[in-house]
């Protein structure tokens, strides 16, 4: 079924995908104003500075909405699946496949957990948090 | 009165597939649009498009899914150009806007403006290959499947049914409402095919909460448009529709002060419908209802021919087929100009078009009078 699409990186995605590949979820961080982009862009959206600092994201987030995606059409991901679009203690917001179990209730707020895959595409991903 | 009218419109066949190329379809549309206008292409003097394939699959390739002003005048010959623009990822509404300015400034006097679409993987008869690289605005989404089957859409949609105490149910009258308004449009894909909630409920999932029928259908298809200055629009053959306004995705508020028109005075609206959530949320945020109460609003007739506010009067791109925004502003036009035949309200003055999600679209104003 193939591989998922592979992220070609540029300057100022590279160190995302660099901790990525180490199983870390990096987060740019603006030195001027302490703004996080993701995902990450070439100046801070907020003040333009192009000084970046990358920290650790937190790996706690709350789950904002979702969709069980039918279509077979991504490479190196069975159908159907879930995309999540959840908030990172802190407030960023990510979106990222949630592996979930078929049978389960998605609701606002569920706790999940950010994980980076370093079996195969180093790709972030939810996980359900056991209440 | 130097704004803008809209004093010409044509529109190709819009079908499912066809071997047809784009061009063909486009040269269809213009071709009725110079016809409408009571022009030769002679007359023609400036051009604009909005030629970009938005299919998360699309292969952006010229003549194929897209159409450049480049192809677009060498098939027309047009050879006395003397402004042309295409519009980079811009929708419908746009076009008018840009041909506006550049009729504005003088540097010409009739100005077509196009807009086609074309389905490839009809065409082709198979899917496009999947790209195995992400890079660009894909880097952060295609790995995650962000744009399969409108997903990023679909979570929008989910978050608001929840905020609603909705359901997917309640997506069903917005789709009904496309199919029931198609029967009076003889372009229109779903013009014989109405959809019982059964049916609509039974029908393949996509990206929850929408299922196949939430999704407009791929078509091929072009609709064009010939724009001039309002003194020149008294002289075209048929009543012309007057731009009053525009707006954007940045304030789209502001399209009722933009344009001089109070949201009352709107008796009509054409809203992008993509997909089925698309016009609860704009309902919503252009002010004709409270937050989360929209799909009440359809559920309870609002948004029917007789209603408070029709909208998409002519099926919608859920009834219509997926041109983009081409059908909507093709409609505003001839509701305004008394031309809408079977699908007519009654003393519309003023028609509002939306075109595009909610982080990227095009408003505008058109009226039955030039703006004082």
């Amino acid at each position: 079924m193939g591989a998922r699409p592979t992220p070609v990186a540029s300057t100022h995605s590279r160190p995302f995908w660099q901790a990525a590949a180490e199983g870390r979820f990096l987060v740019q961080t603006c030195c001027a104003c302490g703004a996080a982009s993701y995902p990450p862009a070439p100046r801070c959206a907020t003040c333009l500075s192009d000084d970046f600092t990358w920290q650790a994201a937190p790996t706690r987030a709350r789950l904002r909405t979702w969709t069980r995606i039918s279509l077979d059409r991504l490479p190196g991901v069975a159908a159907p699946f879930v995309l999540a679009e959840a908030e990172l203690d802190g407030g960023l917001v990510v979106s990222a496949i949630l592996q979930a179990p078929a049978e389960a209730e998605l609701k606002r707020g569920a706790l999940l957990a950010l994980r980076v895959d370093t079996n195969g595409a180093a790709l972030p991903y939810f996980e359900l948090t056991p209440a | 009165m130097t704004g803008a009218a809209i004093i010409g419109v044509g529109s190709s066949a819009i079908v499912r597939g066809s071997d047809r190329s784009i061009d063909a379809f486009a040269l269809d549309a213009a071709i009725a649009a110079i016809a409408d206008a009571g022009l030769s292409r002679e007359d023609i003097d400036g051009y604009v498009g909005a030629p970009s394939a938005t299919a998360g699959d699309a292969a952006h390739v010229d003549g194929g899914d897209e159409l450049s002003m480049r192809l677009m005048a060498s098939r027309l010959g047009l050879k006395q150009l003397k402004w042309s623009a295409d519009l980079f990822w811009d929708f419908a509404p746009s076009m008018i806007v840009a041909a506006g300015h550049a009729l504005a400034s003088g540097a010409c006097s009739y100005v077509l403006a196009v807009r086609a679409l074309h389905d490839l993987k009809a065409f082709r008869k198979a899917p496009l290959p999947p790209r195995s690289e992400a890079f660009g605005q894909e880097e952060f989404e295609a790995p995650f499947g962000y744009r399969i089957g409108g997903a990023r859409f679909a979570m929008r949609a989910q978050a608001y049914l929840e905020a609603a105490g909705a359901t997917r149910r309640d997506l069903y009258p917005v789709v009904a409402l496309a199919r029931e308004n198609a029967r009076d449009n003889p372009l229109a894909v779903f013009r014989d095919k109405s959809l019982s909630e059964e049916d609509y409920l039974a029908a393949p999932m996509i990206a929850e909460p929408f299922g196949m029928f939430d999704c407009d259908m791929p078509v091929c298809g072009a609709v064009a448009f010939v724009v001039t200055n309002a003194d020149r629009a008294t002289r075209a053959p048929q009543p012309a529709a007057y731009v009053s306004g525009s707006a954007n995705w940045t304030n789209p508020e502001a399209i009722f002060a933009n344009a001089g028109v109070a949201r009352e005075a709107v008796q009509v609206a054409q809203l992008y419908d993509g997909f089925s959530a698309m016009p609860l949320e704009w309902l919503e945020r252009l002010g004709w209802c409270a937050p989360h109460t929209a799909w009440k609003f359809v559920r309870d007739g609002g948004c029917r021919r007789d209603g408070a506010l029709p909208i998409n009067t002519f099926g919608g791109s859920l009834g219509e087929g997926r041109l983009h925004g081409a059908g909507h502003l093709r409609e505003a036009v001839l509701q305004v100009s008394g031309r809408a035949g079977a699908r007519q309200i009654k003393n519309v003055e003023n028609c509002l078009v939306q075109i595009g999600p909610f982080d990227f679209a095009s408003l505008l104003m058109l009226s039955s009078e030039p703006r004082a």
